[in-house]
């Protein structure tokens, strides 16, 4: 399996544009924490909101069924959020977060040759994956691409599907791997 | 998936760490991706390693309560497990016939809606386009209570204290709601312009005190199963939820054997579910059968006549104050001896389009069939000449001995209260106060507002309102009138400088905020909630769940407002929200020392009183009338008001109730180019604008025009389909309802709905107040909200 030519990477164009516009730093910030506002915090009707549960539950709320799924597989791992209950856990960023951790989880278990443990770490990165990220990012990331201003975050709305999809291809390769 | 093994299979172990370096890299750009989306340094929220309590405890049940203005109070429980609502219940407690349970309706059951509603406001904003341009910055909490201090000096320091505005907002009813403390900091920092009367009652509350003395006109609703006749006339409990236990007790009238009348232009839930008969009258034309009906017990001699002599002036001439001119009676009225016109049930029936055998029957049966109970609404007194519906009722009930008596009613206001809770103390230095309805009028020239116009406790207002402070309400560009009038008032920012919103949600009347502050909900902090006009209990509101993102109570950040202001010690006086609570529980404890303490009444979340007799009004004075006068200018039930002749303004404020020919009523010439009356009812599913963007509650009811079939013939509309109401004020676009429980010529549609404009100013939301009129009444300076003229068409 080789990476993909970077002008096949869906979004890598939009990024590579986001930074490279001649704008001062203090403007290309604004530009960005205004479209952050706009998408994600408010005031009003949220047009792509980056929590999994107002995607996934029956009645399209936060703190709804899928965050406590979330809330239940961090803790798994002995990880929780830091606003315990004042912030919906199933935000995308968290979500990804959580990626990140386990990532680095594994990679410290495979400098230290705990290949077993090593291996659990890869299957829960496929099984979260699974279970909440591919469930909802897609959908989550058109709303960001149909109503993000700003190329950055329409690049990250293309990427962010992309990314998850050949993230599971990957690590699934590897547990399929290990498993035969 | 077999061939991916087979080519993976024979991959070395070095490849295979070498794919898995890859993917590192991959999801170091997810981390990149995380952290991104997460925004310039605004994100603050991390995963952290867990600690012990992070939300496998067993679920706890808090109780807390209902207290939007809704016509209920009622018991709610929040079942809570790792900090969030899981599901919601109601009280369970044990009832009987005198203390039924306080259950929750569909509006509070669907709690979860509201609290984990994605829109929630999260973050306090400031304005950063033009006023209405719905352009918001996301600020600190700190950055906000420094620009609230900082404009509440310069505004007092600028135009004086009478500037500053304490808008009507009743999102939170509850005792402890975040607008009293607002009033008490205002109140602190030199005093704020308030406001009399309300939205919902403003006339009958005016009006009924010219006839009693009071407008504590109601009786404990255990009565009601001695009543033999109850008329609902314009009342409406069944949907709007008018007293929690309203419709329990009508039910237990209904099996003891009482017949039920309801008067309505509507057939609404409460005629379906309970009336014997429906009588539908055109809006604005409930003096006109009053007035016949009041001919029929004088012609028939059907009145009560020990009881008119014994209690009332102003029946006849022999009956009136010295002084007084001949021909003011109301039997000279009735009979049109001065005026020439009899106000027979034909004369009646040409303004109302009640028959007049009908008119008869419910006069006859009224008078005679004892006792009675002629319970009104607030639905008749919405209108433009809302003060005579509760004058003409309280006047009937007078003449046919219905007042003071078991199973009777004194009709009016109708409200009772034999439970005191006191209010969170503040003492205003500005006593001058205008009609709620008049806010907007105020921003435009409140510097040449006067007495004659409404304002009260003083001559004229020092200046035009320059600041506004709007805690939980949507008022300003929903509930008020004429909201497209109204908007241009808003939008200009040199007239009122700065307005202050604090809210759940992005309604209409937020975006014409300078500052939003995300306000918390009643399963976020503790206060103490009280019934809506009927019931002897009391509530507890206590605290389930944290407030969510940057949601913040209202006493916390107006102590941050305080201490900017160097007024915190005397504004907390060293007490949190809990001693407050503690300081409420304690004055009730005054007056009732059987109160439970703090403890005990929170672990139950209510406590209901057990009063041995019902409460009757005016039972002291029917019983011993010498030594129990009328709280009224001569002590007796004053059918005839020297206070009102003296206002010298007969034709508007006539001194006993007449019939008034309603601007934009049924013989409005007006009628020939808008020819529908329109009114708006109090839908089931929401409490004013409260609830109207939970979906649960839009399948209950959604925004739909009732139409009559023979008016939507006529137009070629069909059931289902979108149209047009308009007036010269607005236009707005609804799904028609084509029925005959509502009568030909008039319409109506649930209020509440949030106002949506297009971009063509057509109201896509289908708010009534789109095409509503500003135009005080004449005495209450009320909202005449039900009184309008449209015409309908297909969209």
């Amino acid at each position: 399996m080789d990476l993909q030519p970077e002008d096949q990477i869906p979004g890598l164009t939009q990024l590579k544009d986001a930074f490279t516009k001649q704008i001062s730093a203090e403007q290309c910030c604004s530009q960005l924490r205004h479209d952050y506002q706009v998408l994600f915090e408010g005031p009003g009707k949220l047009p792509a909101p980056p929590w999994e549960s107002v995607y996934l539950s029956a009645e399209k709320l936060i703190f709804d069924e899928q965050t406590m799924a979330v809330r239940q597989f961090y803790k798994k791992h002995n990880i929780q959020i830091s606003n315990f209950g004042k912030e919906p856990d199933d935000h995308i960023g968290l979500e990804l977060q959580f990626m990140a951790i386990l990532a680095d989880k594994s990679f410290q278990l495979l400098l230290e040759h705990n290949i077993s443990d090593f291996h659990t770490a890869i299957s829960a990165q496929v099984d979260f994956l699974k279970e909440h990220l591919l469930q909802w990012a897609s959908q989550f990331a058109d709303l960001v691409c149909l109503n993000a201003e700003t190329s950055f975050y329409k690049g990250l709305g293309l990427f962010l599907p992309w990314y998850l999809e050949s993230d599971f291809d990957f690590l699934n390769s590897y547990v399929l791997t290990e498993t035969t | 998936m077999g061939e991916h093994k087979n080519s993976s299979s024979d991959a070395s172990a070095s490849n295979k760490k070498q794919l898995s370096r890859r993917s590192f890299l991959k999801l170091s750009a997810g981390v990149v991706a995380g952290t991104s989306l997460a925004g310039c340094g605004s994100f603050s929220t991390a995963l952290v390693p867990a600690n012990a309590s992070s939300g496998d405890e067993d679920v706890k049940i808090i109780p807390t309560a209902g207290s939007h203005n809704c016509g209920g109070r009622c018991v709610l429980k929040a079942h809570v497990k790792g900090g969030v609502v899981q599901r919601i219940t109601t009280d369970e407690e044990s009832e009987n016939e005198k203390i039924p349970q306080l259950r929750a309706c569909l509006r509070c059951r669907s709690y979860r809606e509201r609290l984990y509603h994605p829109d929630r406001l999260k973050y306090p904003m400031k304005r950063v386009g033009k006023r209405g341009e719905n352009k918001f910055e996301r600020i600190s909490w700190d950055e906000a209570t420094t620009t609230i201090a900082n404009e509440l000096k310069r505004v007092v320091s600028q135009y004086g204290p009478e500037a500053i505005y304490w808008q009507l907002a009743s999102g939170d009813t509850s005792i402890l709601a975040e607008r009293f403390f607002m009033r008490r900091l205002l109140s602190l920092n030199g005093g704020c312009l308030t406001w009399y009367g309300s939205y919902s009652s403003a006339c009958t509350s005016m009006a009924t005190p010219y006839t009693y003395g009071t407008g504590n006109t109601g009786n404990s609703l255990d009565t009601l199963q001695h009543s033999k006749l109850i008329i609902l006339w314009g009342f409406n409990p069944a949907e709007t939820v008018f007293g929690t236990n309203t419709s329990f007790f009508l039910k237990k009238a209904k099996e003891a054997g009482a017949k039920i009348i309801v008067i309505d232009p509507r057939y609404s839930d409460t005629a379906a579910a309970f009336a014997d008969e429906w009588i539908p009258n055109l809006p604005t034309t409930d003096n006109a059968v009053m007035d016949a009906m009041t001919y029929v017990m004088i012609t028939e001699n059907l009145y009560d006549k020990a009881f008119v002599d014994k209690y009332c002036i102003g029946f006849d001439e022999d009956q009136m104050p010295d002084g007084i001119p001949d021909g003011n009676s109301l039997k000279t009225y009735i009979l049109g001896l001065k005026d020439g016109i009899p106000k027979t049930p034909e004369w009646a029936e040409k303004i109302s389009r009640v028959p007049a055998d009908r008119i008869r029957r419910l006069a006859r049966e009224y008078a005679t069939v004892k006792p009675a109970a002629l319970i009104q609404g607030y639905g008749s007194q919405r209108h433009a000449y809302g003060e005579q519906p509760p004058r003409g009722a309280t006047v009937l009930a007078a003449i046919t001995g219905n007042v003071g008596v078991l199973g009777g009613w004194a009709s009016g206001a109708g409200s009772y209260s034999r439970v005191s809770v006191p209010a969170l103390p503040f003492n205003n230095p500005v006593k001058k106060m205008i009609s709620m309805f008049q806010w907007a009028e105020a921003i435009e020239r409140g510097a040449e507002l006067t007495a004659e116009d409404g304002v009260m406790n003083g001559d004229r207002l020092a200046s035009n309102v320059k600041l506004m402070v709007n805690i939980g309400g949507n008022v300003p560009a929903n509930q008020h009138s004429d909201i497209n009038s109204t908007l241009k008032i808003l939008e200009d920012e040199s007239k009122c400088e700065f307005i202050l919103t604090a809210e759940h949600f992005m309604t209409p009347s937020a975006l014409y905020s300078d500052i939003i502050l995300p306000a918390t909900m009643y399963f976020e902090r503790e206060s103490i909630a009280t019934p809506w006009t009927w019931g002897d209990y009391v509530l507890y509101q206590g605290i389930a769940v944290d407030p969510p993102f940057e949601c913040r109570d209202g006493y916390d950040w107006m102590c941050e407002v305080a201490e900017k202001l160097g007024l915190k010690d005397k504004f907390t006086e060293g007490r949190t929200r809990e001693g407050w609570v503690r300081f409420i529980l304690d004055g009730i404890r005054q007056k009732h020392p059987e109160f439970p303490s703090y403890e005990e009444f929170k672990a139950r979340g209510v406590y209901k009183f057990n009063f041995a007799e019902p409460q009757i009004a005016f039972k002291a004075q029917i019983e011993n009338p010498e030594a129990n006068p009328f709280p009224t200018p001569s002590g007796k039930i004053e059918i005839f008001s020297q206070r009102l002749y003296e206002m010298n303004k007969p034709d508007e404020i006539p001194a006993i109730p007449k019939y008034i020919e309603s601007w934009e009523g049924p013989s409005d010439p007006l009628k020939e180019q808008f020819p529908l009356q329109c009114f708006a009812w109090h839908s089931k599913a929401f409490s004013h604008s409260t609830y109207h963007n939970i979906d649960w509650l839009r399948e209950a009811q959604n925004m739909v025009l009732w139409i009559n079939t023979t008016d939507a013939k006529a137009r070629g509309i069909e059931n289902g389909d979108r149209v047009r109401v308009f007036n010269k004020r607005g236009e707005l676009e609804i799904e028609a309802k084509v029925t005959t429980r509502i009568m030909p010529g008039v319409v109506a549609m649930p209020q509440g709905s949030w106002f949506k404009p297009d971009s063509n100013g057509v109201d896509q939301g289908g708010c009534i107040n789109t095409i509503t009129k500003y135009h005080p009444t004449p005495l209450a300076k009320g909202n005449p909200q039900h009184t309008n003229l449209v015409e309908v068409k297909k969209a």
